[in-house]
């Protein structure tokens, strides 16, 4: 068995096939929940945002919700959810939408505005009417990390930075072929679980399949003033969601189509209009620092345009369009994964003949090795009398956590340890910690020097390509460190 | 705190101060006024002049200034053309009381905080011999300390080992909570820091190369009294900001200032220029009001102080002198610090030399 | 206020400048004023977990000066302070100031005990109409190592034959209790100073500490409207000089002069200390640090009551160096200041400027 893509539903297929006892193998170009996954809103949904117009997707969201508060607490933030009409406008979709949560079992709670307000002090104070939903914060990268453990500990291969092909013989797939080494890997079965890129996958079969990237945009701003998930009380549109992230706000989103997946980035439109429409909802957003913005790709499914088309999967068996060997799983959404891997799985075991039943939804996923940035705060006294080496000061990940990123969670660059760690990712936007990383490198895990800073300048580039579309201390603070590393460090790239 | 004044500066970062003192010691009664202290000591502490020129580096400085001037006649350096801008480099090493070293029309190259060279103009001289070519074919001992972060002592020893330097790396368990109190501490008592380093062997060593923290005031004596002591030499490393090198240049500059007799008012923020008849006649800040007979700016290159000022009088767009056309006595300190060519702090004392000397035949003119 | 505070944090470029000031930082004390302040206050809500950190700072306000955009920082702690659990003894400071109006719980009518020390009686001079007020504070009022600080003060206008008024229902300034992040009854306390100096027509207001200078200068003005003009001592007694109204004999002493934090850099005030030592023909030594980036001490901030052993730290290193400057009196014009030099032991005289300027008093006149 081979998965091709380790964002979370390539790990979810790869957990739920090792733990039925299927000798998985899993690669990934990049990184772990380097696509789509790492990019997305973080938002465990509740179903309420689609349940007017996609009630299956609705039904599955609220379905999930509840699966994974159970099975993964411990990389959920329980926030709960509001929907929010801040207008007098958005009272029209009032009524379609408690019918449309009511018909896919969506749970919703009426709240007065007082005690909307109470609960949320930075709430626009004009706003008309507010319903609480069971909606989440979810960190997709310690999801795929609790994935990825419990996948390994059942003895699940997986290798990031590690490009395939599809290994095609007489019109059938029968494995993949690893760019890198040219060499061969035979599999009965190959999901490819790539998402946004899951088309690409399937033309290196012949087989046409419409997944049509889209585009949304995400901004994230450095203070965290809301501790509930807001949407507003509209029809799905641009900048309507609000996620409280560790320390941080993510706010989004945006939707449109774009040729490739790959290389998507915000455009200062974008963020604009974001935090433009985000202030409806939490005035004093605007006065926030936009410390980061970042672009991911949905595979939506063909039907439908953007914000219209369906949120729903798709778990496509090629055999029944004469190519055997590939199933396709493409579509759906963070919140769904796990449904998503286990639909999949099922295929999978019925033609291999495995009997052993899904139980993803049961079993608890793993701790990760790494405490989230909340949790770390909550330790901060602590860490402060030991003191324990401070690496990045933001977000306050220690040297052992790095240590732990690279020794337990596979991760093999700087950009890896901030998707493992969150190191980097608070308001210095990794500034005074990555030179600090880079030389830990150097010093624990066998990097030569030169390789040490080479990694440093590519991490830096990654860092800095979006520092043209921010502005005000953001960019005063980038072009601070620009220097600090080009004149002081002579550090080229 | 208000009234009149000679020369008003803004900002006291290192073109304000250099400015200022040009002035002062020309006689006038000048006053700086700076939000706080300047971005001197957030810089690494090295002055760069011209580090790269056309993607090569620079070690002849006078002949790259020479094509530099002639291809950027907006920039600083060639307002001021290359001979002020040797000359006032001189000076300011000259007045440095031997904190700097170097010059002479030529860059060295140095080890930087990430172990990767550096084409710099002027060094403080502890960092003289911060180079690989000084170290090599030597024993070398590299110090680290817990909690000092301003530069990555793993990779530079990685670097000097792919030099095929012998090089030996020794964690001091001297818990330090900021560069500054450690260099401070060491500077107060250097015992402590020799015998741990005596400890380790140290002295069996050809060089020990520490990062920035031989002293903070009295740099010369510390440096000495350690190298004496350790039967070694003796060499420091820059660091990346906030470095102790940048902050004894900013104690350098400020004790210069008021040897020349210049005040520095902290805590304040302009808000605003009058002009009347080509002259800037009054200066508002958020605590009362200045009447200047000419006015410096030298806010900065990084946070454009300048845009947020009311009435300030728009430049055209190729306008990038220390003049504006119509406004007889205002002046800019423009500094444009670039990361390409690898241009720093030569430019800020460029342009607080010229500023201040503009100013000063201003001043003279009117009286 | 909360708001203003979050976006102005905001700002900071985490260029690290404010940590080269820091005192506490550069005295070992593990934190960061970056960590601290501007960390905390991103998400109030975690301000919960820094239970004893914000109250390990002096409000020197030296992270101010540094910082390129000029961070509120103190602003913040303050915020902090009044959020997390304060320790006992700053928890009594603010019960103390609410129950009796001082911060030391004492009776209201022990405030003259300082009156003694005085060669002429006081009482006159207690609630009469005057154009010039003296607010005594109450480090001044009830310490008794600090009573030579308003018996040489009021020795001094006495001396300049001024008619000055002081108020017996004088409240603590409010500053300890901002310090303490307690802003409850400060609108109170504001109204009642001023209106009881208002009440006696006064229109010079004097004082000796540089924290209740503040609180006249910077917090009662948004509260009520203060009608007159508030000055500090080493202000109004240098204009006195200036004026002839006060002959100093000289004298030969080597001293040092410590700027008060809240002085030099709060109120920009330290040309008239300096100038009033010099009339007194005394040798003036200058710490390395002086002026706006003079070292703390250690005074300010309640540090002393929060964290005593890095308190007599800093004001050791002070001490040492004045010692070593060869000064025989360290001069300073804060009683914070006074009392933290003076508990950190040492065989140095801790003057205030006043209590140096009575030195330099010709004994007949």
């Amino acid at each position: 068995m081979a998965v091709i893509g380790g964002g979370v539903t390539g790990l979810g297929v790869a957990r739920d096939l090792a733990q039925r006892g299927v000798t998985v193998a899993l690669f990934e170009k990049g990184d772990l929940a380097s696509g789509t996954s790492g990019r997305s809103h973080g938002l465990l949904h509740s179903g309420a945002r689609y349940a007017v117009k996609d009630p299956v997707s609705a039904s599955e969201c609220a379905q999930e919700n509840r699966i994974l508060k159970k099975i993964a607490s411990h990389v959920i933030e329980d926030t709960g959810g509001m929907f929010v009409a801040v207008e007098e406008s958005d009272l029209e979709y009032e009524r379609v939408f408690l019918d449309g949560c009511k018909k896919s079992g969506v749970r919703v709670e009426e709240l007065s505005i007082k005690e909307s307000l109470s609960r949320e002090p930075y709430l626009n104070p004009n706003v008309v009417a507010t319903y609480l939903v069971d909606d989440a914060a979810i960190d997709p990268f310690r999801l795929a990390l609790a994935n990825f453990l419990d996948a390994k500990s059942n003895n699940a291969q997986i290798f990031t930075y590690t490009p395939v092909r599809l290994l095609v013989e007489q019109g059938e797939v029968t494995g993949v072929r690893l760019i890198k080494s040219g060499e061969n890997v035979h599999a009965d079965i190959v999901v490819n679980a790539t998402g946004a890129w899951a088309g690409e996958v399937c033309r290196q079969a012949g087989i046409k399949l419409e997944v049509k990237p889209n585009k949304g945009t995400l901004v994230v701003v450095s203070k965290r003033i809301v501790n509930t998930v807001l949407n507003r009380l509209r029809p799905p549109s641009d900048g309507d969601i609000l996620v409280p992230h560790q320390t941080t706000m993510i706010l989004g989103t945006t939707s449109t189509y774009v040729r490739t997946p790959d290389n998507l980035l915000p455009t200062r439109k974008e963020i604009k209009l974001i935090v433009m429409e985000e202030e409806k909802l939490v005035p004093l957003v605007r006065r926030l620092r936009v410390i980061r913005a970042f672009s991911g790709a949905r595979p939506l499914l063909e039907g439908g345009s953007g914000r219209e088309a369906a949120r729903t999967f798709l778990v496509i068996d090629h055999d029944e369009s004469g190519v055997k060997g590939l199933i396709t799983v493409t579509g759906g959404k963070l919140t769904t994964y796990r449904l998503m891997a286990e639909k999949t799985a099922d295929l999978v075991c019925a033609k291999l003949g495995v009997r052993a039943p899904c139980s993803t939804d049961k079993e608890e996923l793993p701790e990760v090795p790494v405490k989230s940035t909340l949790e770390r705060y909550e330790a901060l006294e602590g860490e402060l009398r030991d003191g324990k080496e401070v690496v990045c000061e933001c977000e306050m990940v220690t040297r052992s956590e790095v240590e732990k990123a690279f020794n337990v969670l596979a991760a093999r660059t700087l950009g890896d340890v901030k998707r493992r760690t969150r190191m980097g990712m608070g308001e210095c936007q990794a500034q005074m910690c990555a030179y600090r990383v880079a030389d830990l490198m150097a010093e624990s895990f066998g990097f030569g020097a030169d390789e040490a800073l080479n990694m440093l300048s590519d991490f830096l580039r990654e860092q800095w390509k979006i520092s043209r579309v921010l502005e005000g201390s953001q960019k005063a603070q980038t072009e601070f460190f620009k220097t600090m590393y080009r004149l002081a460090g002579s550090l080229d790239g | 705190m208000t009234g009149k004044v000679d020369v008003l500066i803004v900002g006291a970062g290192v073109a304000g101060l250099t400015a200022a003192e040009i002035i002062g010691e020309g006689g006038f009664q000048v006053l700086v006024l700076a939000s706080g202290y300047g971005c001197s000591q957030a810089s690494s502490g090295t002055i760069d002049v011209l580090g790269r020129y056309k993607g090569e580096n620079v070690l002849d400085v006078e002949a790259a200034l020479e094509k530099f001037v002639e291809e950027k006649p907006w920039h600083i350096y060639a307002l001021a053309g290359k001979k002020t801008v040797l000359n006032a480099l001189s000076d300011f090493q000259f007045r440095s009381g031997g904190l700097y070293a170097g010059g002479g029309g030529r860059n060295m190259k140095i080890i930087t905080p990430l172990g990767t060279v550096k084409s710099t103009y002027l060094v403080q001289f502890t960092m003289l011999n911060a180079s690989f070519e000084s170290l090599a074919e030597s024993k070398v001992m590299l110090v680290a300390l817990p909690g000092l972060t301003g530069y990555a002592p793993h990779i530079i020893a990685g670097k000097m080992r792919n030099k095929g330097i012998d090089v030996k790396m020794t964690k001091l368990d001297l818990f330090a909570t900021s560069p500054f109190q450690l260099a401070s501490s060491v500077e107060s008592n250097p015992e402590v820091l020799i015998e741990k380093l005596r400890e380790v062997g140290a002295g069996d060593h050809d060089w020990v190369v520490f990062p920035p923290i031989l002293g903070l005031r009295n740099v010369k004596e510390t440096w000495q009294v350690v190298e004496e002591k350790l039967g070694t030499r003796v060499v420091e490393l820059p660091s990346l900001p906030p470095s102790v090198p940048g902050k004894r240049l900013y104690f350098l500059l400020r004790r210069r200032c008021e040897k020349a007799g210049v005040s520095v008012v902290l805590g304040k923020i302009v808000k605003g220029i009058k002009l009347m008849g080509g002259k800037v006649t009054r200066v508002l800040t958020n605590e009362g009001s200045y009447v200047p007979s000419a006015l410096i700016l030298s806010t900065g290159w990084m946070l454009d102080h300048v845009l947020r000022i009311r009435g300030m009088p728009r430049r055209g767009k190729n306008e990038y002198g220390i003049k504006v056309e119509g406004v007889e006595n205002l002046f800019f300190a423009r500094t444009l610090v670039s990361h390409e060519e690898k241009i720093g702090l030569g430019a800020a004392i460029t342009a607080g030399w010229l500023v201040g000397k503009a100013a000063l035949d201003y001043l003279r003119g009117r009286k | 206020m909360e708001a203003k505070l979050l976006y102005e944090t905001d700002r900071c470029l985490h260029c690290g400048s404010c940590l080269s000031v820091c005192p506490l930082v550069n005295a070992g004390v593990p934190g960061n004023p970056k960590k601290v302040g501007v960390y905390a206050a991103r998400d109030m809500r975690k301000a919960d977990y820094f239970t004893t950190t914000p109250f390990n700072c002096t409000f020197c306000l030296a992270c101010v000066n540094a910082c390129p955009v000029n961070l509120p920082t103190p602003e913040v702690v303050k915020r902090l302070r009044g959020r997390v659990k304060r320790p006992d003894s700053i928890e009594q400071l603010v019960e103390n100031v609410k129950s009796s109006g001082n911060i030391f719980g004492m009776r209201n009518d022990e405030r003259w005990i300082w009156s003694i020390e005085l060669d002429f009686p006081l009482e006159e001079k207690i609630d009469t109409k005057a154009e010039v007020g003296y607010f005594v504070g109450c480090n001044s009022a009830f310490a008794p190592s600090l009573s030579g600080i308003p018996v040489a003060n009021i020795t001094l206008l006495e001396r300049a034959k001024i008619n000055y008024t002081l108020i017996s229902g004088e409240k603590c300034c409010g500053i300890p209790l901002a310090m303490a992040g307690e802003e409850s009854v400060l609108a109170e306390i504001a109204k009642s100073n001023v209106e009881e100096y208002k009440k006696r027509g006064v229109k010079v207001l004097v004082t000796s500490c540089p924290a209740c200078l503040r609180a006249w200068r910077e917090v009662y003005p948004r509260i009520v409207k203060v009608p007159f003009k508030v000055q500090h001592a080493t202000q109004f007694i240098f204009s006195l000089i200036k004026r002839g109204k006060i002959k100093l004999a000289r004298i030969d002493r080597k001293v040092t002069y410590q700027d008060p934090c809240e002085l030099a850099r709060g109120c920009g005030i330290i040309i008239e200390p300096r100038l009033l030592i010099k009339e007194t023909g005394a040798l003036l030594l200058e710490f390395k640090e002086k002026g706006l980036e003079a070292e703390c001490c250690g005074g300010g901030g309640l540090l002393r009551a929060t964290n005593p052993q890095t308190a007599t730290r800093l004001a050791l290193s002070k001490l040492q160096e004045a010692k070593l400057l060869g000064s025989e009196a360290i001069i300073t014009a804060c009683p914070a200041c006074k009392q933290n030099l003076l508990k950190a032991g040492g065989d140095i005289p801790i003057l205030d400027i006043g209590e140096l300027l009575l030195t330099a008093l010709p004994s007949n006149s």
